[in-house]
């Protein structure tokens, strides 16, 4: 049998990057409830949803962070429940996370923050790894030469987010996954920032899985949006399908956003 | 109360699994040198200042208590053997303890609590580090080398301090202060032929403390939830629970280390 490479999910038989198979988790009260979602290879995936509908559950689930009371949640071929440490972590080596404050290392530059990964994966040599930053660096539309030395804290917020994806990014993963990109960002920057989105979705064709309030804005990066409502899925389907919705909450939501 | 024994029984039962985790992750893979030396340096050299200072005081003020006592029994001779004994066996390890617990615990618990409300934890398992690996093992070692040596560093100066106060106001010459110190340090005898005993029980306790009160603050700090503020309560909780479990563990220590060295 060929060795099945995670680097390429193309490769793998059902094509599937994310697979969630009634999927529950409940805290104090039931969050998600038999969710069921397939994500198909170069495909960008936006969940939208009320504050608390258990949008940020879904990609820390995604991420193994968090484990579903029932249901089956499958990253690359690799169920996540029966996951191994090293298969754990192997299965997170492909996976690039966007967090929604961008949680960016305090006590690192921004050269050090995007250079953490690579460096922990111990593939590249030195000389590659400040390449790699650089051209990220770059990628994201931050000139590595005036940011590469400066704290987090030096920077704004949505230089910091720009960091953050470009900290996701470095390591070319196969699964991008995106908490809240736009939040908290003026409207112009959040227009940058959803812009950068939809360029590295066209150059690097990664898989992405975006979490955001902002329906307006996903739409246009988004080849299907999920609505998430009382746990479960209101609505899931192509952007066009979702403003034609004839669904009473979906129109609402849209109504509201 | 039933809550409280059940909080302490659930933290003493994480505390121990996290130590678990650290052994599990030695040798603490890339990076882990420069990880230790950069806590040795923040735990151990910046506490130097605060334990010197507490040390000397503590031994100043041990010397004039002990004139009091041993005064009226025309004995003040003997205040270096007094202050040797109660600095090397149980002052210096449980101030220095209690002193990087003040100033190092909270400084853990803060700083990876605050990692853990701004997702920054979770930001280093995506990136395939595990926080205990690259987090709790480098402060738990650098802790338990750190404060042996500070507690050394406190006996020293409380030794030179009440030497000091010694030679100043009780008339006791340097000389014989001395000289009734190392009679002191070598009374019980030594371990290996040539380390004293006194001096085993002064280096097995802060070594002991130094890992409590490091992984006691790095449990806190992991578990912060609820912002700024539960940064605050998990400081809070770090500082009282290291000092509290340092001074329960010196009794504890202190049998032990009676009844084999």
């Amino acid at each position: 049998m060929p060795a099945r490479t995670l680097r390429d999910p193309m490769h793998l038989p059902d094509s599937a990057v994310v697979e969630l198979e009634h999927v529950s988790v409940s805290f104090s009260r039931p969050v998600l409830r038999d969710i069921a979602l397939r994500v198909s290879p170069a495909e960008t995936l936006v969940i939208v949803g009320e504050s608390g509908t258990g949008k940020s559950t879904l990609l820390r689930l995604i991420l193994g962070l968090q484990q579903a009371d029932r249901g089956r949640v499958t990253v690359m071929g690799q169920d996540l429940e029966r996951a191994t440490t090293v298969e754990l972590r192997r299965v997170r080596s492909e996976i690039g996370m966007v967090f929604q404050g961008a949680a960016l290392f305090d006590s690192l530059t921004t050269f050090e923050n995007v250079a953490f990964g690579l460096r922990e994966r111990g593939e590249l040599r030195e000389a590659e790894i400040r390449a790699r930053v650089r051209e990220t660096l770059a990628l994201v539309d931050l000139d590595p030469d005036e940011v590469s030395n400066t704290l987090p804290a030096q920077l704004s917020g949505g230089m910091r987010k720009r960091v953050g994806i470009a900290r996701a990014v470095a390591p070319r993963p196969a699964l991008l996954l995106y908490d809240e990109p736009t939040a908290g960002l003026d409207p112009l920057t959040s227009g940058t920032v959803t812009a950068l989105m939809q360029r590295l979705q066209a150059e690097l064709h990664v898989t992405s899985v975006v979490v955001s309030h902002d329906v307006r804005a996903m739409m246009r990066i988004a080849d299907r949006i999920a609505l998430l409502h009382d746990g479960a899925f209101a609505f899931l389907g192509a952007p066009e399908a979702m403003r034609s919705s004839v669904e009473p909450y979906t129109q609402s939501f849209l109504a509201a956003a | 109360m039933r809550r409280l024994v059940q909080t302490t029984l659930l933290t003493v039962q994480d505390v121990v699994l996290l130590a678990v985790q650290c052994l599990r992750a030695l040798p603490g893979g890339r990076g882990a040198g420069a990880r230790l030396l950069a806590q040795l340096d923040a735990i151990g050299v910046r506490s130097v200042p605060i334990v010197l200072l507490t040390g000397l005081f503590t031994g100043m003020v041990l010397a004039l208590q002990a004139s009091v006592q041993l005064a009226p029994l025309g004995a003040t001779l003997f205040v270096g053997r007094f202050v040797a004994a109660s600095m090397l066996r149980e002052l210096g390890p449980v101030l220095s303890g209690i002193m990087v617990a003040g100033r190092v615990g909270a400084g853990i618990a803060a700083e990876l609590g605050a990692m853990k409300v701004t997702e920054q934890l979770d930001a280093l398992e995506t990136l395939g580090a595990e926080p205990v690996r690259v987090l709790v093992l480098p402060r738990v070692i650098a802790s338990a080398v750190a404060v042996p040596v500070l507690a050394l560093i406190a006996d020293a100066a409380g030794l030179i301090g009440a030497a000091l106060v010694s030679s100043s106001y009780l008339g006791v010459p340097v000389r014989t202060f001395w000289a009734a110190a190392v009679d002191q340090i070598t009374l019980d005898g030594f371990v290996f032929g040539f380390v004293p005993s006194d001096l085993v029980q002064g280096m097995v306790k802060p070594l002991v403390f130094g890992a409590i009160l490091s992984l006691l603050a790095c449990h806190y700090g992991l578990r912060a939830t609820g912002g700024t503020a539960g940064v605050g309560v998990a400081t809070t909780r770090a500082v009282v629970s290291a000092s509290i479990t340092i001074l329960i563990a010196d009794y504890f220590l202190t049998q032990l280390l009676l009844a084999i060295v």
